[in-house]
């Protein structure tokens, strides 16, 4: 019997501590760095669909853009930004833009 | 079991909003001092404000600290900014939560189990920065500063909420009006639905219920009765922090409910005491009370999946045959 369950979780948290080795030299290291970055990442699993890679790649991506965006246009509203386009998201399209529909309800 | 016990026990089960009451009527005497029991009180309400929606409805929000915050802010604005009367500054703040509750609810309920919970936690953090950065109105990081409330009148007493007792009391009141109405929810057939969403939600939709109405119904409950604790909160605290907005207060939400028994009626008031009791005494021994606190909070989990109080319930229902909830 293969523990699939832990070898998935296992294999998650690895690319996830890969995400942290290449953050480190750019953005500056202390115990709380992942409290702004676990939001973030919610918001692109969303955008994305959940199941699907294409669309965590590609929401990862908009999701970057759209915060670089407003942070140079107005500044003050960055970190709404990601959240309103997560809310529109879910308006249009509940299932995400790559989520297969069923999925999440 | 003794026998002499079961009796008492059906008792309490049947009248479980007076057992509460009559409990809280005697807390604040057991605690080492009163604004620790007006603490315990507020959150146990908030507690029980997302047990409403976690531990009968079985959806699991991360973005609860929203409704606290909202009330918090609106009532201490309310008094801060336009001098209204502090029970209509109350009013405004849990109308304003039910509001947002609503607005939530609308995007959140299309979604079900982790995404439910994260799309929560995303709409609290707009809620969390809107307030942030509107600082001419909420003080920003400082927070609003300046919620008092001057001694007043009622029934030839003189009211001064600088007393911690006389604050317990006042608002000891407020919170016996939300238990009555949650239970009243609890004990209707609206209550029977939601715990039939909770269960099976394809079995509640095909038995004709409306799934997503109802729901949204027992979000905005939820919401409106944290944002209760939020207000009250604004009253004690006399400043509105901007943590109370943070999503850690969401995550002590579900922490409280689950260490004192989600379901379960009195354990969410049994999960606010013991977390903040211990925030309480270990904060005196060490700044790391984050790591002991969560290590006792592993172990209960571990070893009492079923909460503190819902291990009890859940002992004392299998030695008596009518099964009563407490």
């Amino acid at each position: 019997m293969l523990p699939v369950w832990l070898l998935v979780f296992g294999l998650g948290t690895a690319i996830a501590g890969l995400s942290g080795v290449l953050a480190a030299p750019t953005r500056a290291v202390n115990p709380e760095m992942g409290i702004t970055v676990l939001a973030e990442s919610f918001v692109v699993t969303v955008v994305g669909g959940m199941g699907s890679l294409m669309g965590a790649v590609v929401a990862g991506l908009l999701v970057g853009v759209v915060f670089s965006m407003t942070s140079l246009l107005a500044p003050e509203f960055a970190e709404l930004s990601i959240f309103v386009l997560m809310a529109l998201v879910l308006l249009v399209r509940p299932q995400g833009l790559f989520g297969k529909a069923g999925l999440m309800g | 079991m003794a026998p002499l016990l079961t009796p008492v026990l059906t008792l309490i089960a049947r009248h479980r909003v007076l057992s509460v009451l009559l409990f809280l009527l005697i807390f604040p005497w057991l605690m080492p001092y009163e604004a620790l029991a007006v603490n315990i009180l507020i959150f146990g309400l908030y507690a029980v404000g997302f047990n409403l929606l976690f531990g009968y409805t079985g959806m699991l929000s991360f973005g609860h600290a929203a409704f606290l915050g909202v009330g918090s802010y609106l009532t201490g604005m309310s008094i801060v900014h336009a001098h209204l009367h502090w029970l209509i500054a109350i009013a405004i703040g849990v109308g304003a939560s039910g509001l947002v509750g609503a607005l939530m609810g609308h995007l959140a309920i299309r979604t079900r189990g982790i995404y439910f919970s994260m799309v929560t936690l995303a709409l609290g953090q707009i809620v969390y920065y809107g307030f942030y950065k509107a600082e001419r109105w909420t003080g920003g990081e400082n927070g609003l500063r300046g919620v008092t409330v001057p001694a007043f009148e009622f029934a030839g007493l003189t009211i001064d909420f600088t007393n911690p007792v006389t604050k317990y009391y006042v608002m000891l009141g407020f919170v016996a009006i939300a238990l009555g109405l949650v239970s009243r929810i609890l004990a209707s057939p609206f209550g029977a639905v939601i715990e039939a969403i909770r269960e099976n939600e394809k079995r509640a939709a095909a038995c004709g219920y409306d799934v997503a109405r109802s729901k949204l119904l027992v979000f905005v409950l939820s919401a409106a009765i944290c944002g209760l604790a939020g207000s009250l909160r604004a009253i004690h605290l006399s400043v509105v922090p901007i943590d109370s907005l943070h999503y850690l207060q969401s995550g002590q939400a579900v922490m409280m409910c689950l260490l004192g028994g989600m379901g379960t009626f009195f354990g969410p008031f049994v999960g606010a005491a013991v977390f903040l009791y211990l925030e309480d005494v270990v904060t005196t021994l060490t700044r790391h009370w984050m790591a002991v606190v969560g290590t006792i909070f592993m172990v209960f989990i571990l070893f009492f999946p079923r909460g503190i109080w819902g291990s009890l319930v859940a002992r004392w229902e299998r030695t008596t045959t009518p099964s009563a909830q407490t």
